[in-house]
């Protein structure tokens, strides 16, 4: 799975749960940049991305996720 | 002065609130949960709450580099100073920050300082339900019970057609609630036998409900051979009526049902449209036996149990926690039954 690959299907996640069919993300992107990344929809999308790749991930994971690209860097540790 | 362990991160540093850290801590709460909530105008009531026996506060704030706050936590030790005890949540808000993990970041905090056996929380928000999901606890739903004063003809409070009145197959004839002082309650309290969670120690039950400066409580008692039962009520006037309702209940639950009788009692003597009775754990079939009937099984049925201010519908009380065994919930638990 390449990196580009991973990124649209987190992508898809992202447009599902915020319900906006046009945002875009890359490794940068963060609750910072996207106002309504809050603590519910953070944990609604590692959820998400448990069940799109087929991976689990801890308590001490999830806390260290503040941007897509910890998403991906935690991905690639496990695929 | 007592100091506590700061835990640093990239953004925020969480530790416990000391009583200098009050004012702060009001501010945050009027900010970013309600301006008219009740600690706002009575911080009086703020420190009850959670003051502990040292400066420092059943209470986590996060701060940002700044020392302005992003984050509470605040919790009720059920059993504080004993080995095992058990902590309840109470108030838990942080602000969007860089961090979505911030919140759960204070909960680990709490976790790994405190230690408790059991961690719960009553009257959480339903959306956050996944959050609780993914840290393993179990979640769901407080069951809200009414057991009607079936001696009145009009109720002002209660809404809806009730269902007859089940026969009493169950019910004891010549047991009846006794009302105890808070000494006795303390002398029977530690008689009792309970594998109940979370567990309260007799000095929390001191605080929480004999001491309460708003609120005044009443313990009833019920003996049937060597079992007993305590209850916690409180007496609520509305809309030109009132109902009792049951806060907590210590001992054995099974005696619920062969107390019907002295339920109505408790009712006609109290003057109360009903009992109400939101909780977890004890068995639905026990419940109905003792003649209380499940709100949620009777479509127009309402029964209030917001009154300040009023409100004339039916409120869905989430709760988490992180053992489900032996798990009893009731509404005086956390912080569900305090002023508004």
């Amino acid at each position: 799975m390449t990196e580009d690959n991973a990124l649209v299907r987190i992508q898809g996640i992202f447009r599902d749960i915020l319900d906006d069919s046009s945002l875009c993300i890359d490794r940068q992107s963060s609750p910072d940049t996207i106002a309504d990344w809050d603590s519910i929809v953070n944990v609604n999308i590692i959820i998400a991305v448990e069940e799109e790749f087929g991976v689990k991930f801890s308590v001490d994971e999830l806390q260290l996720v503040k941007s897509v690209g910890n998403i991906l860097e935690l991905l690639e540790k496990k695929i | 002065m007592a100091t506590s362990d700061c835990i640093s991160s990239e953004h925020a540093a969480i530790r416990r609130a000391l009583t200098s850290d009050v004012p702060r801590i009001i501010e945050f709460i009027r900010q970013h949960w309600r301006q008219t909530h009740y600690f706002v105008n009575h911080p009086d009531f703020f420190l009850y709450h959670y003051a502990s026996q040292d400066d420092r506060l059943c209470f986590y704030i996060a701060e940002n580099p700044g020392h302005s706050i992003t984050g509470i936590l605040g919790y009720l030790d059920y059993a504080s100073g004993e080995m095992e005890h058990d902590v309840i949540l109470s108030l838990w808000k942080v602000k969007n920050t860089s961090d979505p993990s911030l919140g759960i970041k204070m909960l680990e905090t709490l976790k790994r300082e405190l230690r408790p056996r059991v961690l719960a929380c009553t009257g959480i928000n339903e959306k956050t339900i996944p959050i609780y999901k993914f840290l393993r606890y179990t979640t769901g739903k407080m069951t809200s019970y009414v057991y009607p004063n079936r001696n009145i003809d009009r109720y002002k409070i209660l809404s809806g057609a009730l269902p007859s009145a089940p026969p009493l197959i169950h019910a004891d004839v010549n047991v009846w609630l006794r009302k105890i002082d808070p000494k006795e309650l303390a002398e029977r309290y530690k008689t009792l036998a309970s594998t109940a969670r979370p567990y309260k120690s007799v000095d929390f039950i001191r605080h929480r409900f004999s001491r309460h400066p708003v609120f005044k409580y009443e313990f009833w008692c019920a003996e049937i051979e060597t079992a007993s039962i305590i209850f916690v009520i409180r007496r609520i006037e509305s809309q030109g009526s009132a109902i009792v309702r049951i806060a907590d209940i210590f001992g054995d639950h099974a005696l619920l049902a062969r107390l019907s009788r002295a339920f109505q009692k408790l009712l006609d003597e109290t003057q109360a449209e009903y009992l109400e009775l939101v909780q977890c754990g004890v068995a639905d079939a026990t419940l109905k036996a003792g003649g209380f009937v499940p709100v949620d099984e009777h479509a127009d049925l309402v029964m209030p149990i917001y009154f300040q201010p009023f409100e004339r519908r039916n409120i869905d009380i989430f709760y988490f926690a992180s053992h489900s065994e032996g798990l009893r919930l009731f509404l005086g638990d956390g912080d569900q039954d305090r002023p508004n």
